[in-house]
């Protein structure tokens, strides 16, 4: 009924009202109750089915912020790439500006840095360094960017090898090779993401042989495009070849998660979607895209809705890092309004929060992100700071909901997702569950308005044939 | 109000009756014409969730008062200034009422569809768009031989005229726009001066 009144028929502005009055009672009720309400310096929201930002608490809240100094060793100077080493909890940092790799503790106390390695030539050492893998072994994969080359090392700092531009007749050899990423699968396959390579990943051997490039981007239809298409059909050969050629995006970042899929994030998307895209052992896309819903926006255009145009020039989240916990949760960063999106493994939205600013919890310029358990951890390349977020209450409600729900646990997850929605009553995803379960119930009516309020009309419409079932049983035969 | 429903069954012989006895209302016509607006608005708002796409929240009664009555007004303008230049016989009075009256079917249906979506599943909805398709066609037809029998026009001259309608109604609406974009112009412009005279005094 609350959320009848705060989304159908007034828009927000109700809720807004609400969340005032609760905060302000809160405010005065927290001195007494000793435990200090968490305050972002952003908001939080989710979107509905319309593609409308709706409020909603925040899952996340800052926890710290810390810069080189605070960690027993210099400043950072324009770090660019985080990576959490799980077993042995450590965070190392690239620390791009000062051409080294630190390495802290979970505490974030200094353990240890390189800023060269000592190979059979002498020392390499490292020159504008863009990002690090580090395997289960122990054995780090620097993108020595600024050297063209990708060095791997042992944590005792001795190269084990140097890997420059593969050779490959596919690859050109006059290539400006800018390897920026890296990430290396259980098989110790090694895939890098080289600027202005667009073919896809650079994927190569343990030994550092190229075996291809890997899960290339495919050309998106624009408008433009196809104006130029039609154009190429009537030009000779030569005025063809002197006009821009169609090339598809490039990935941003990579990661790897522990089944050895590949997760890839795209800067720029002129259709705004596969900006996130997980890749099978083929390439492929596999990230789940389930068209259930009928949103008036596609289900794989991550981060915000709409994309706004200003001055012909497309404004849109631009991603520059993922990260993916062990429950499947895909979080990413959007480096363009310093927001990082939570997703399922389903692609729904869980919680959005950070920004850009000077305060706690917001960034200049973040470049970075990893988790730690339930902490993600967020690194800025102009601030050169690393901020901590911890989990709210709320968010671990959202992630204890999801995750029974995208398990097939409904029952399970109704107590979950009604707590959920005792806080916040704008997540579609929340009635959804809780119809799924009703369905299960055989609590048809039930479900029914659990699904309309989730927008979800192909469970209404599956509850309503049920209910026309159990009427047909009871009356007719 | 016998003429009226013997519009959806017979058009040739209900109008007849409205052009040479007179039994044509204009009353029933407007009261029609209200139904029509107050349909759309029953279907935007009621039609059943599943196969409901529009934002109950977002719902601006001008735009659906354009698009129905502004719309029968354009057309019944626009068919008046067509037939009056192609011969027809028929008095504006004429084609209001059987322009009204042909719209009987389609509300009717609209309104047994909105019934039915608030009882139907996805899988059946393939008759809901039958009936709106029935819908739409039945007032078409009903509409076509009405005008024709207004205007005692050949079936191929109404085609003619019903096409020449269709253009009118799109020039009105252009010239329509441009003389109120001319108009919102001529205001800025008055508004500016009555601002820079109001500051400097």
């Amino acid at each position: 009924m609350r959320r009848h009144f705060s989304k159908t028929v007034r828009g927000f502005k109700p809720a807004a009202l609400w969340c005032a009055v609760l905060l302000f009672v809160s405010s005065i009720l927290a001195p007494i109750s000793g435990h200090a309400l968490p305050e972002e310096n952003y908001f939080s929201y989710v979107y509905n089915e319309w593609g409308d930002a709706v409020s909603a608490p925040a899952g996340y809240s800052p926890s710290g912020v810390w810069y080189g100094e605070d960690m027993g060793t210099r400043g950072l100077k324009s770090p660019r790439d985080l990576f959490v080493e799980y077993g042995a909890e450590e965070l190392y940092i690239v620390d791009s500006g000062n051409n080294r790799v630190v390495v802290v503790d979970a505490a974030f106390q200094f353990l240890r840095e390189y800023t060269g390695f000592a190979g059979q030539g002498g020392m390499e050492t490292l020159n504008n360094p863009g990002g690090i893998f580090v395997t289960q072994a122990g054995v780090m994969y620097i993108c020595d960017t600024g050297n063209k080359r990708v060095l791997v090392c042992n944590t005792e700092g001795e190269l084990l090898q140097n890997l420059g531009l593969p050779v490959s007749e596919l690859i050109d050899e006059n290539l400006d090779y800018q390897p920026e990423k890296v990430v290396v699968d259980s098989a110790g396959r090694i895939y890098v993401q080289a600027v202005g390579v667009f073919h896809g990943l650079i994927c190569m051997d343990p030994m550092g042989e190229f075996i291809q490039f890997f899960g290339a981007n495919r050309v998106e239809m624009t408008a433009a495009m196809m104006v130029e298409y039609l154009w190429k059909q009537i030009l000779s050969r030569e005025q063809r070849s002197r006009m821009a050629s169609f090339i598809p995006i490039e990935y941003s970042n990579i990661y790897v998660d522990s089944d050895d899929y590949v997760y890839a994030t795209s800067v720029h998307s002129s259709s705004s979607q596969g900006e996130i895209k997980k890749l099978n052992a083929l390439g492929v896309n596999v990230l789940h895209i389930d068209q259930f819903t009928q949103f008036t926006y596609p289900k794989d255009d991550y981060g915000d809705h709409p994309v706004a145009v200003i001055d012909t020039k497309q404004v849109d989240s631009m991603f520059a890092d993922v990260v993916v916990d062990d429950q499947n949760l895909i979080t990413a960063l959007d480096a363009k309004r310093g927001r990082i999106f939570q997703y399922d493994s389903e692609s729904n939205l869980i919680t959005v929060f950070g920004g850009i600013g000077h305060q706690i919890g917001t960034f200049q310029s973040p470049s970075a992100i990893e988790a730690l358990g339930d902490r993600i951890m967020v690194l800025d390349a102009k601030k050169n700071t690393v901020t901590v977020f911890e989990i709210t209450e709320f968010g671990k409600l959202l992630h204890q909901a999801t995750n029974l729900y995208n398990d097939g646990y409904y029952l399970e997850a109704m107590e979950p997702w009604n707590q959920v929605l005792s806080r916040c009553a704008n997540y579609n995803l929340a009635y959804i569950g809780l119809g799924k379960a009703n369905l299960r119930l055989e609590n048809y009516t039930e479900a029914m308005e659990n699904f309309r309020l989730g927008y979800d009309k192909k469970g209404y419409s599956d509850a309503l044939s049920e209910l026309f079932v159990d009427f047909g049983r009871a009356n007719l035969v | 109000m016998k003429t009226a429903v013997q519009v959806m069954s017979h058009p040739i012989q209900a109008m007849e009756d409205v052009k040479y006895e007179g039994s044509g209302s204009i009353t029933l016509a407007l009261g029609i014409l209200i139904l029509f607006f107050a349909t759309s608005i029953i279907q935007r708002q009621w039609t059943g969730f599943p196969f409901n796409g529009e934002r109950p929240d977002k719902i601006h009664l001008g735009i659906i008062l354009m698009s129905t009555v502004g719309l029968y007004m354009l057309w019944v303008i626009s068919n008046i200034a067509v037939s009056s230049f192609m011969g027809g016989e028929g008095k504006g009075e004429d084609v209001m009422i059987a322009s009204a009256y042909s719209l009987q079917p389609y509300i009717l249906l609209t309104l047994a569809a909105v019934v039915l979506s608030n009882v139907m599943t996805l899988e059946t909805g393939v008759f809901l768009s039958f009936v709106q398709i029935a819908a739409v066609g039945w007032s078409v037809v009903a509409m076509t031989v009405s005008l024709m029998t207004v205007h005692q026009f050949t079936f191929k001259r109404t085609l003619a005229n019903l096409l020449a309608t269709l253009i009118s109604m799109l020039v009105i609406a252009f010239l329509g726009s441009l003389i109120f974009s001319l108009f919102q112009q001529l205001y800025v412009f008055c508004y500016t001066i009555f601002n820079e005279i109001i500051f400097r005094m």
